[in-house]
């Protein structure tokens, strides 16, 4: 298995509303990649942001830390922040910690 | 059992990934429990990456054992006398937006894992972590 590939690549969905789609694995090193591009989204004035996780097979304590980060920025501004079509790995880990809620319904 | 000694920089991460997943595969154990047991490991290291020998830096020797339908792995290291099991859990049942943003990664490893150890002996921290495959 690869454990270094991490592509996140963003899509303007609308006005301040941005999706990133991300596949491969966030570890504890490449999440550091993942929150930049949150960072960037925010820098940016976007406040609906969706993270689409269908392509990510490894998400450690790390991503999840960067998540919660970004899900309380963006709501704190008012915004909306989901995490979309979450592959297995993905819902099984947010499930172990009670993060479901971020789930887009 | 087979071990690797490796400088505990968070550089080194992926490296200690691929290392748990060869032996791993090599013993056929299932996808779910290996990218499991990797979301500890990462938390393990990266703990020990971080802190153990801050500001310096030093090794940690990391072994693995998959016997008796069970996966066993151990960190040991040299640096500050730490025990991370002593660390009080998050509280998860709180809504996101009041969560804290740290804390989750032992939880998780003490969650994933079905015994994690820690005892400091010789001046090492000793983390040992076990974890049985199912049929």
């Amino acid at each position: 298995m690869n454990n270094d590939f991490l592509s996140i690549a963003e899509e303007k969905i609308g006005d301040k509303q941005i999706k990133l789609t991300v596949k491969g694995q966030i570890t504890a090193s490449s999440a550091e990649k993942f929150k930049k591009k949150l960072d960037d989204a925010i820098f940016n004035k976007n406040n609906y942001i969706i993270v689409n996780m269908s392509g990510v097979t490894f998400l450690s304590s790390g991503g999840i830390r960067v998540l919660l980060m970004y899900y309380k920025i963006t709501k704190g501004k008012g915004g909306q922040f989901f995490v979309q079509e979450p592959s297995n790995n993905v819902k099984n880990v947010l499930g172990m910690v009670a993060l479901d809620e971020m789930l887009y319904k | 059992m087979k071990e690797i000694v490796i400088d505990a920089v968070i550089e080194n991460l992926t490296s200690v990934l691929n290392f748990l997943d060869t032996e791993m595969e090599e013993k056929n154990i299932n996808a779910e429990i290996q990218n499991n047991v990797k979301i500890a490991a990462d938390e393990i290291f990266i703990n020990i990456a971080s802190y153990a020998y801050a500001p310096s830096t030093g090794s940690v020797c990391i072994r693995v054992e998959i016997i008796n339908k069970e996966i066993i792995i151990e960190f040991e290291d040299s640096g500050v006398k730490y025990n991370p099991l002593e660390k009080e859990d998050p509280d998860i049942t709180s809504p996101a937006i009041e969560r804290e943003i740290g804390g989750l990664g032992i939880f998780m490893a003490k969650k994933i894992m079905d015994t994690v150890e820690y005892q400091y002996k010789n001046n090492k921290n000793i983390l040992k972590m076990k974890k049985r495959v199912q049929e």
